[in-house]
């Protein structure tokens, strides 16, 4: 009976663990986190404009 | 037994509480995690400058996290820097640094490393190895910065500046003799006299600078190059050769050669090297209207009533004005002609305007094949980079939602921009795929969709944006400056295809007596989709056009085909059902189907019952027999 019961709580654990992996997706946790994620979207943007300047150019 | 299972349900909880802490975030993120599970000691700790600079925020776990990692950006390098190190962290923790491979996010890799080492528990005294390198490093910024010192030409210490100082500047003895030869001193510095020419003078040396705010003329440039004596004309209002040579002043009302080429003269050509339009009078605007029709086109006037701007353009066929793909040449020559710039619309419209600002001009070749697949797949990393970043300003809007709503709901409509630039490279994408699949090249007609779709990624939707991320409204939009958008629009195919670019609800058009399409607005369960109506005789088509096509395409009938029910109602398309087809169908059709089926009949019966009859089967089938016998036996 008790080997039953801890395998189920083993069971949980394993769940707990895996849905705890699975949700977390390092969202952005501080003001200075948020700040240099905006400036590197910003960066990312400014090079990709950039970019496709430079394959409009290309068609003609 | 009871032991064990106390033990497990103790386990449980443990595992439970870490999991909702946000451990398991250094499996997927690294440090975010750590910081977290860190924080207590590196408060401790982290007594050091930087340190504080989160603790503001703090009180909570998370914010005592930061300030480790604000201790590892202290460690990393001095204040200058502290905004890279502390990147790290982020780099780390989003995973961003191995899917990016951009230079910033390698960099910051090792202190991510360094971060998770302080984790394991030898913080304290790699903190302070690494301060030890901190401060090896800020000798070394000091070195370099020395070496700066040594190799900078434009350094001057004080000594020099007295040695070169002329005192005839400050006693009011100096008269101008280094100013240049349109120029005059007038007590404190050279300034501009438009009383003097240019002469010979010029060519010395010290006069061959070019001076901040001034366009030089050709050869005036280049101190090696003697200035060009046909093209001696500088920038600007006001200036003569005065020489004779006729056409090259300005203003002389004549658009010369060179004022074309550099936009030299705004007052002669209309227009200026920033591309805003200078106003033109009423006998040129006529002019220009002339011609426009002359060569067959629409013209209109566009701008204010004090300014207006001569707009010429010629529709085609299309019921939206959609123009013949293989007249662009004729038509753009046209433009050139009338000395307006040529501006070619996805639908083959092509519009003479004064502005080259915006315009999607003449496409002299085709793209290669080999270029063209470079293209593709360059294409097809920026879609995943367009993605990737409205995913993160996704997470950005995620942060401010709880303090700041507004921001929140700047940076989610940043990233559905994004989202929707990503949707429409990855269609330019496909067409681009499949012109390359079928004709090996992408063709000039091709390219002009393209390059639209291009120009109003850049023009409009990423400088929406940008403007977006920092809070801000945007100018107004190009539309502003081409003319003013009405809600009926009549007959007028141009300023139907204005109002759908930007899906103006409420808008009318009759493109022929009994059609009326009209923009409903925007479908509000998208909030992205176009919806639109056509009527013909009392039956509506509706018409639901998504973003990547309303916002990017100019209005055309294969669009409205795709994209409306029962479009070909209205619409007969030339290529489907030729016209003369058309008429014999309707004289056709007028005789009873089963006497036209026997008329036919008969016909065919005849004609074959006289070929029979002509000469006789059994003799053609003997005639054979002996050729094939004569043939054999040969």
């Amino acid at each position: 009976m008790w080997k039953k019961i801890i395998a189920i709580l083993c069971i949980i654990c394993l769940m707990f663990v895996l849905t705890a992996c699975g949700t977390s997706e390092a969202d952005i946790e501080s003001a200075d986190e948020a700040a240099e994620t905006a400036e590197e979207v910003a960066d990312e943007l400014t090079e990709l404009t950039e970019e496709l300047e430079d394959l409009n150019s290309d068609l003609g | 037994m009871k032991k064990l299972f106390v033990l497990t349900v103790i386990l449980v909880l443990m595992l439970s509480s870490i999991a909702s802490a946000g451990i398991f975030d250094w499996f997927t993120g690294g440090i975010t995690g750590m910081n977290t599970a860190e924080g207590e000691n590196s408060a401790g700790e982290g007594g050091d400058s930087s340190s504080g600079s989160d603790s503001s925020s703090g009180g909570d776990s998370s914010s005592s996290g930061d300030s480790i990692s604000s201790g590892d950006s202290s460690s990393d390098g001095d204040s200058s820097s502290s905004g890279d190190s502390s990147s790290s962290g982020d780099s780390s923790s989003s995973g961003d640094s191995s899917s990016d491979g951009d230079s910033s996010s390698d960099g910051d890799s090792s202190s991510g490393d360094e971060g998770s080492q302080n984790l394991e528990g030898d913080s304290t005294e790699e903190y302070y190895d690494e301060e030890e390198e901190y401060y090896d490093d800020s000798e070394e910024y000091y070195d370099e910065e020395e070496e700066y010192y040594d190799n900078t030409d434009d350094w001057q210490d004080d000594q020099d500046w007295d040695d070169g100082y002329d005192s005839s500047y400050d006693d009011g003895s100096y008269t101008g003799d280094e100013c240049g030869p349109q120029e005059s001193w007038d007590g404190y510095k050279c300034a501009f006299d438009e009383n003097k020419k240019y002469n010979d003078e010029w060519q010395d040396d010290k006069h061959k600078k070019p001076r901040k705010g001034r366009m030089m003329a050709p050869g005036f440039d280049d101190p090696s190059k003697p200035p060009m004596e046909n093209m001696q004309e500088e920038y600007g209002e006001g200036w003569c050769n005065g020489d004779g040579n006729q056409g090259q002043c300005c203003p002389d009302n004549i658009c010369d050669e060179w004022e074309q080429k550099t936009h030299g003269c705004p007052q002669d050509c209309g227009w200026d090297d920033g591309g805003e339009y200078q106003c033109i009078d009423d006998a040129t605007l006529e002019m220009k209207k002339q011609e426009c029709m002359n060569n067959g086109g629409n013209f209109e006037t566009h701008g204010s009533s004090e300014c207006p701007e001569p707009f010429c353009h010629f529709g085609g066929g299309d019921f939206f004005g959609g123009g013949d793909c293989d007249n662009i040449d004729m038509e753009i020559q046209k433009c050139e002609e009338m000395g307006l710039f040529p501006h070619v619309t996805s639908s083959c419209m092509v519009q003479c305007k004064t502005n080259v600002g915006k315009a999607v001009g003449h496409i002299q070749e085709d793209v290669p094949e080999a270029k063209a697949l470079k293209m593709v797949l360059k294409l097809d990393a920026m879609v995943i980079k367009f993605s990737k970043l409205s995913t993160n300003l996704n997470k950005l809007a995620d942060f401010y939602e709880a303090d700041d709503q507004e921001m929140a709901d700047n940076y989610r409509e940043a990233a559905n921009h994004l989202e929707e630039v990503s949707g429409v490279l990855s269609g330019i994408k496909e067409d681009m795929a499949t012109a390359l699949s079928e004709k090996g090249k992408l063709e000039q007609k091709d390219l002009y969709n393209f390059k639209n779709k291009f120009r109003k990624i850049v023009d409009d939707t990423l400088t929406k944006t940008l403007y977006l991320m920092l809070g801000v409204e945007p100018p107004e939009t190009s539309q502003g400056e081409e003319g003013q958008a009405l809600d009926d629009c009549k007959t007028d195919e141009f300023c139907f295809t204005l109002n759908f670019e930007q899906c103006a609800a409420g808008t009318t058009f009759n493109p022929e007596e009994g059609v009326t399409v009209e923009i409903i607005g925007m479908d509000e369960d998208s909030n992205q989709d176009c919806l639109v109506n056509a009527n013909k005789d009392g039956s509506d088509f509706s018409c639901n056009f998504p973003i990547e096509v309303w916002k990017y395409e100019s209005p055309s009938a294969d669009l409205f085909e795709d994209y409306c029910e029962g479009f070909e109602v209205i619409y007969v398309f030339e290529d489907g059902i030729p016209e003369e087809p058309i008429e014999d169908m309707v004289e056709f059709t007028d005789e009873p189907v089963e006497e036209t089926v026997e008329e036919i009949i008969e016909e065919v019966t005849e004609e074959a019952t006289e070929e029979v009859t002509e000469e006789p089967a059994e003799e053609v089938v003997e005639e054979i027999i002996e050729e094939m016998l004569e043939e054999e036996v040969i």
